[in-house]
């Protein structure tokens, strides 16, 4: 199945990316997402993600605009023509 | 003598010239510290109730906070509060840059202007003394040849002053300090304007005593290591400054499009913190005592039709001009984002107009013939320019903006599309998507706003005080408690006066320290949160007392019956009445009045027996 995602602030900067569309088998959590998307870019942008199998401080990642913390956090399951979006935890005015 | 004050309050008789010193009793500002709640403590007893905010009968009290000038981190900030003429509330606008520890350095802690001048007039404050200086050949000036003119290349002159748009009382012009930083919202430069007060210029270099300087140290110590561990504060503001919310709140779905019809706005991502910072941004700014630095320094090329530079734009700037209004062109959202600092007019006022404007436009509510041939369909960028320069100059249907919403809406007989509340525009954030924030906006004292409550911090952002606090968006539950507790504290943060952006990272405990050490006298962070409930119930008893239908904690029709069209937040609308009786529960509130017993509990006595139910 096709799972877009989006990148925002300065993950951006360091993928050179704005989007990507990849392809995961079915039935995929988000983890393996990560860890396969990791794999197509960089591996090393797994530690601008993650820490400790964790979601890395800073970083808010949603599911169809969802924020993953109130669905099924990094164990989410994805479906065909997902969207997940990556992006910096900024407050502001 | 507590520290952090310099002990002079100005009281500044614009009719007779007659300027003395003030002295305001200690138990006074111990219980509203200085800032917002001195300024609303001070208006209260002084204000009868239906005078007219633009009439010689107003005042306008600008201020500072004990801690304001010292060397806690992020105490840049002053304010202005008055009854606005634009919510016909009572109103406190608060601004960075500068003027506020200037003010300080000046010898004074605060100015109370009262009547009107017959002549153009500006305050100029030194070693503690002020007069009343001509400002006839400074009037009809912009607020850029203001600044230059008086501060004459000064290093150690900070001047806050109006532009046309407070001259000609545009009912939200604003006071610019440091030509870029705004005491925005509620119209505060209109009241200046018709007591023909051009600008306040300070002078001095003294710094304002600290009672324990070493408590002091310490508890910067422990700010500034908070501020490092957040992200918001360590990372997002720093890096990108506000504008990193238009994707965050656009990904979200509540990113307010076309005046609030939908919260997804399709090309967000070219008005973006990151568009922003890879095109326009040369340079980031901080305020006085600043270690966040969200300013940003902007400048659009001299090839572009929108050239020009400056600061910002920031977040709701980039909303107003943008999404508001349908435009994603980030040049011409930042111009018009000089031209509002420029004329002295708030930005976000006038993008929520320019976006009524738009909506009431192309639903045929405006004849195309009163647009003097500007297309004012949703989109058109010229059109952020041209109203702006017409709103301030009160020309052609800039004059009918220039009123306010309310007034604008209902001229043209659609006053259900005015997107605010108590006749102040809603800002960069759609209530339906975010349920606590929207009781936030239904129950701000000073209108449409979001800063009264910040409930983002939890619903969007999830850092509240240091901690990883989140609370779900489309939740109502707890949210009432949640609410009281961001509207206290934030009381609280406007009165010492401290930048909100520390409250990502710190709390009532650090507000505490902080204070002490600054005063010498000992606060709690119990002490904190009552003085914050204080202030917030003695500005509802202001509202009450005012007028009825003040008290009325509602929304537009729109946020409560039209559910969101499209995006993540598809099909919610706000359920108000879902947390509005849990809210008055705990404010001690009934139907938006405070009672008698409550009022009481807070040591405003005078405020239960006026209005107390």
């Amino acid at each position: 199945m096709f799972i877009r995602v989006r990148f925002f602030g300065d993950l951006r900067r360091y993928i050179n990316k704005r989007w990507m569309v990849v392809e995961v088998p079915q039935g995929s959590l988000l983890l393996d997402f990560i860890f396969n998307m990791a794999n197509k870019v960089d591996s090393s942008i797994l530690d601008k993600l993650m820490e400790k199998n964790e979601v890395r401080s800073g970083i808010r990642i949603l599911v169809n605009g969802r924020n993953i913390n109130y669905l099924n956090r990094l164990n989410t399951k994805l479906s065909d023509g997902d969207l997940i979006t990556i992006m910096p935890i900024a407050g502001g005015g | 003598m507590p520290g952090g004050y310099v002990g002079k309050f100005l009281r500044v008789n614009l009719s007779s010239g007659n300027i003395k010193n003030e002295k305001i009793p200690e138990e006074t500002l111990r219980a509203f510290i200085g800032g917002r709640g001195l300024g609303v403590k001070i208006l209260y007893d002084e204000l009868k109730p239906g005078i007219d905010p633009l009439s010689p009968e107003n005042k306008i009290v600008i201020l500072t906070g004990p801690v304001t000038g010292t060397p806690a981190p992020e105490c840049g900030r002053w304010c202005s509060v008055t009854k606005s003429p634009l919510t016909g509330t009572i109103h406190d606008s608060h601004s960075g840059g500068d003027f506020g520890p200037y003010m300080k350095f000046a010898g004074v802690d605060g100015v109370i202007f009262e009547e009107a001048s017959k002549k153009p007039v500006y305050l100029w404050i030194e070693d503690g003394r002020a007069e009343l200086k001509d400002a006839s050949n400074l009037w009809g000036k912009d607020v850029f040849r203001t600044t230059d003119e008086i501060i004459k290349g000064d290093k150690n002159t900070r001047v806050a002053c109006i532009g046309p748009a407070g001259e000609n009382l545009v009912k939200f012009a604003n006071i610019i300090n440091e030509k870029y930083r705004a005491a925005g919202r509620g119209g505060h430069g209109a009241v200046l304007g018709s007591k023909k007060v051009k600008a306040i210029a300070v002078r001095g270099d003294k710094h304002p005593p600290v009672a324990d300087g070493d408590a002091l140290k310490k508890a910067n110590e422990a700010v500034v290591k908070k501020i490092h561990e957040m992200s918001t504060t360590n990372d997002s503001l720093p890096k990108l400054g506000t504008a990193v919310l238009v994707n965050v709140i656009n990904e979200d779905g509540g990113y307010p499009t076309k005046n609030f019809q939908t919260g997804v706005f399709a090309t967000a991502d070219r008005t973006s913190g990151e568009m922003l910072r890879d095109t326009l941004l040369t340079d980031t700014m901080a305020c006085w005592g600043c270690i966040i630095k969200c300013g940003r320094v902007t400048k659009v090329p001299p090839w572009s039709a929108y050239s020009g530079e400056g600061e910002g734009p920031e977040y709701e700037t980039i909303w107003s001009m943008g999404a508001q209004c349908g435009v994603d062109n980030l040049e011409a959202i930042t111009k018009a984002n000089y031209i509002c600092n420029e004329l002295g007019l708030d930005s976000i006022e006038m993008g929520n107009l320019i976006g009524l404007s738009m909506e009431l436009y192309e639903k045929g509510y405006i004849e195309p013939e009163l647009t003097r041939g500007l297309d004012l369909t949703f989109g058109n960028p010229q059109a952020l320019v041209e109203l702006t320069w017409r709103t301030a100059l009160r020309s052609g249907l800039g004059d009918d903006i220039a009123e306010g919403g309310v007034s604008f809406s209902t001229k043209y007989k659609a006053p259900e599309l005015f997107m605010g509340a108590r006749g102040q525009g809603f800002p960069a954030y759609d209530p339906r998507a975010f349920q606590g924030h929207a009781l936030g906006f239904a129950t701000s004292n000073r209108g449409g706003c979001h800063l009264r409550g910040y409930m983002i911090a939890a619903e969007a952002v999830g850092e509240v005080c240091g901690q990883k606090i989140e609370l779900d968006p489309l939740a109502t539950e707890g949210k009432a408690k949640w609410l009281k507790i961001f509207q206290d504290l934030y009381s609280a943060c406007d009165s010492l006066i401290i930048c909100k952006f520390n409250t990502f990272a710190v709390g009532a405990e650090e507000f505490a320290s902080t204070l002490s050490a600054v005063t010498g006298w000992k606060y709690t962070p119990d002490d904190i949160m009552n003085i914050g409930d204080r202030i917030y119930n003695l500005e509802r008893a202001f509202n009450v007392r005012e007028r009825k239908g003040l008290e009325k904690d509602t929304l537009p029709k729109r946020f409560l019956e039209d559910p969101l069209p499209e995006g993540p937040r598809k099909g919610q609308v706000v359920k108000l009445d879902q947390m509005l009786g849990e809210y008055y529960n705990l404010r001690g509130w009934k139907e938006g009045v405070p009672t008698k017993a409550k009022l009481k509990e807070l040591g405003l006595n005078q405020a239960a027996e006026d209005v107390g139910v």
